[in-house]
């Protein structure tokens, strides 16, 4: 297991929590876009976590309140992927799990300013996420 | 009293959003037995869900939609079965204040509409091996 000070190397694997009712298992398209959109208050972009820093994909629900947890599903996105959206991969440490990163290029300003161009690269991590599901919601 | 732009009547079919029923014709009452009827059903019964949302749904400090997203939300999901469009696949509250809706019609297709305010959205439409089109629903028209 790396330490979250360790660089991130491109075989790297990044851990996104998804609320559950941005997937729907039966549509060809399962996990949607909407799951890579920022909060308004991620300015600096949105957040995921280093596989590589903690022993199971699960132990990054840690940041959410216990009673949501079951409500998330959890998938996984290579380095690798994101770097050939154009994408870049921001240490930004936290008290609540290890391994803490964001995406600057998906902020909280740009998808007020660059919609489409953040729609499709959304919509590009949207089929990545289908296919690296490691937790469905459990309820 | 604002409400969405009657020449969104007119632009409909630029959405390029599947239609309920073989013929295309519009409706003004649906009854209980239209096609597709007990889809919309549960689209506005999930709108009306949304409604009710509180900050912090999601446990990561997301905002709820305000009431009037969703009522917008709510007027055209009515206008939408009214011209006898497919109900949603999905309808969903986004992370920023806004509701989704979105069409998977086949063949890799993707239509995602998304309300952001009152009377005024966004939409996608994404068709495997084409440019993502962007056009804009407002109170006051639509724009490309």
């Amino acid at each position: 297991m790396k330490d979250e000070g360790d660089p991130i190397t491109p075989d790297e694997w990044l851990v996104r929590l998804i609320w559950g009712e941005f997937l729907a298992p039966a549509d060809a398209l399962p996990v949607r876009p909407v799951a890579f959109r920022p909060r308004p208050d991620e300015t600096d972009g949105i957040s995921m976590f280093r596989l590589a820093c903690v022993s199971r994909a699960e132990d990054v629900l840690a940041v959410i309140a216990p009673e949501k947890q079951p409500r998330y599903a959890i998938t996984i996105v290579s380095v690798t992927e994101l770097v050939s959206l154009g994408l870049t991969v921001k240490p930004a440490r936290i008290e609540t799990a290890p391994g803490h990163v964001v995406i600057p290029e998906l902020n909280s300003i740009n998808a007020k300013v660059e919609k489409k161009r953040l729609e499709a690269i959304q919509i590009r991590l949207a089929e990545i996420a289908n296919q690296n599901l490691v937790r469905r919601p459990l309820e | 009293m604002p409400t969405w732009a009657t020449r969104h009547l007119e632009v409909i079919p630029d959405l390029e959003l599947p239609r309920a029923h073989l013929n295309g014709a519009a409706q003004a009452e649906p009854a209980a037995d239209t096609p597709g009827s007990d889809e919309w059903a549960r689209t506005i019964d999930k709108l009306l869900a949304i409604r009710q949302l509180e900050d912090d749904w999601d446990g990561q400090g997301s905002p709820a939609p305000s009431v009037e997203v969703v009522d917008s939300a709510l007027v055209l999901a009515l206008l939408l079965r009214r011209e006898g469009i497919a109900s949603p696949s999905l309808v969903v509250q986004g992370v920023a204040g806004d509701v989704c809706f979105d069409w998977q019609p086949g063949g890799g297709k993707y239509i995602e509409l998304e309300v952001t305010g009152p009377y005024t959205a966004d939409v996608f439409i994404h068709t495997p091996g084409q440019p993502l089109r962007h056009l804009t629903l407002s109170g006051s028209g639509a724009a490309q």
